[in-house]
């Protein structure tokens, strides 16, 4: 069904003047007035259709993805986009939640891939496959912190250690 | 201030490697000559002690976390080539082990946090230190934040401009000069300022016991 726009109303309201003129519909007929109306009435309601924006609430299985600092404070309200893998046209773009959550839809199959940037540079790329079909992801490993930053800090004193045994040594004085 | 892998093109961390592969050389030139058995214990503590700042996460007004850097206290007590060398392993580790960094992006982290950083303090730091000792540790340290963060803020914001598709949309960091430079600068004052005072109580420290070499 064709949609009018408002210049084509106006095209059309033209066309009928011109119409009236050439006498083959007088403008001061009823009938004609009242059928011109009601086919004006009629084509704006399909035209108020293409401008109303509808909407559908369905249950379905959305993946959230929640971000935080090192130091457990939420990477809330920056910008996210996630990707399939191996596309570069992004399957939804938005903002973390209050609570540093990304939450999208995945696609059927295959990983995909999130990037989430704060304008200070902080944020994230990672690639996973998401959980489908209403199951969860198995939890990942709490990060043990902890144990990193002294395996951390042992590899460099190990390194400076076997350092030290080539270094020059000082004579006595 | 550790930028992540992925924010970065490959047309800015190949050419960052290529400069920091230079600037590795140089600074491991002459090592052997630098290095002697009271150096190496106390390079260690400090480079372990950079490592462990670089990783304690302070909240910063207006919602982000911020970390001290420890370069400065590096750069004063061990010299720029030592400094730069030491802190460019603080970053690996804390890029392998924590992803505070990434890979791809450890040559621009490392020059400017390790090279600029330390060139920063040491060339503030002797063109103050006649007038105030203590106030010139404090401003040195001060600007071995702000500049690395200056600089961070302008490989993050050139971006958009060095990588975008063809309709314009960036390929990899999206946000331009307008809106990294405040937000990676603004945070990098108060930084500054924390790290000023961390590095003159190290300094004064490492000072009694006659470490310093700048």
């Amino acid at each position: 069904m064709k949609r009018f726009s408002v210049s084509e109303f106006h095209a059309l309201f033209r066309w009928r003047e011109r119409v009236a003129r050439r006498k083959l519909l007088s403008p001061q007929s009823g009938r004609g007035k009242r059928t011109t109306i009601a086919l004006l009435l009629a084509l704006s309601s399909f035209s108020a259709l293409a401008h109303e924006v509808r909407h559908a609430i369905e249950p379905a299985n959305a993946v959230s993805v929640r971000l935080t600092f090192a130091d457990g404070q939420p990477f809330a309200f920056e910008a996210f986009e996630v990707y399939a893998a191996g596309s570069d046209k992004p399957l939804a773009v938005g903002r973390t939640d209050a609570q540093g959550r990304a939450v999208f839809l995945p696609p059927e199959t295959g990983e995909m891939r999130l990037r989430a940037f704060a304008a200070d540079g902080h944020g994230v790329d990672l690639k996973f496959d998401p959980p489908r079909g209403g199951t969860t992801a198995a939890a990942p490993a709490a990060e043990d912190r902890p144990a990193k930053l002294m395996f951390g800090a042992g590899l460099l004193l190990a390194l400076f250690g076997l350092i030290q045994l080539f270094v020059r040594r000082k004579k006595p004085l | 201030m550790h930028i992540p892998d992925g924010f970065l093109s490959p047309q800015t961390y190949l050419p960052a490697y290529a400069a920091a592969g230079l600037a590795w050389a140089w600074a491991a030139r002459g090592l052997r000559r630098t290095l002697d058995e009271e150096t190496v214990p106390r390079l260690a503590a400090m480079t372990a002690l950079a490592y462990g700042l670089g990783l304690v996460m302070v909240p910063i007004p207006g919602g982000t976390s911020g970390h001290a850097l420890g370069v400065a206290m590096l750069a004063l007590l061990f010299g720029v080539r030592l400094a730069f060398l030491a802190y460019s392993l603080v970053l690996a580790l804390q890029s392998l082990l924590f992803g505070a960094g990434g890979i791809t992006a450890l040559a621009v982290n490392a020059l400017a946090m390790g090279l600029c950083g330390s060139l920063a303090a040491l060339l503030t730091y002797r063109l103050l230190r006649r007038m105030n000792e203590t106030a010139a540790v404090a401003i040195a340290a001060w600007c071995s934040v702000l500049l690395p963060g200056l600089l961070v803020a302008l490989a993050l914001g050139a971006q958009p401009s060095i990588a975008h598709r063809e309709d314009g949309t960036p390929l990899f960091f999206p946000f331009g000069f307008a809106i990294t430079l405040p937000a990676v600068v603004i945070p990098h004052l108060f930084i500054g300022a924390g790290e000023a005072v961390l590095t003159v109580l190290v300094w004064r420290f490492a000072r009694a016991r006659k470490w310093c070499s700048a």
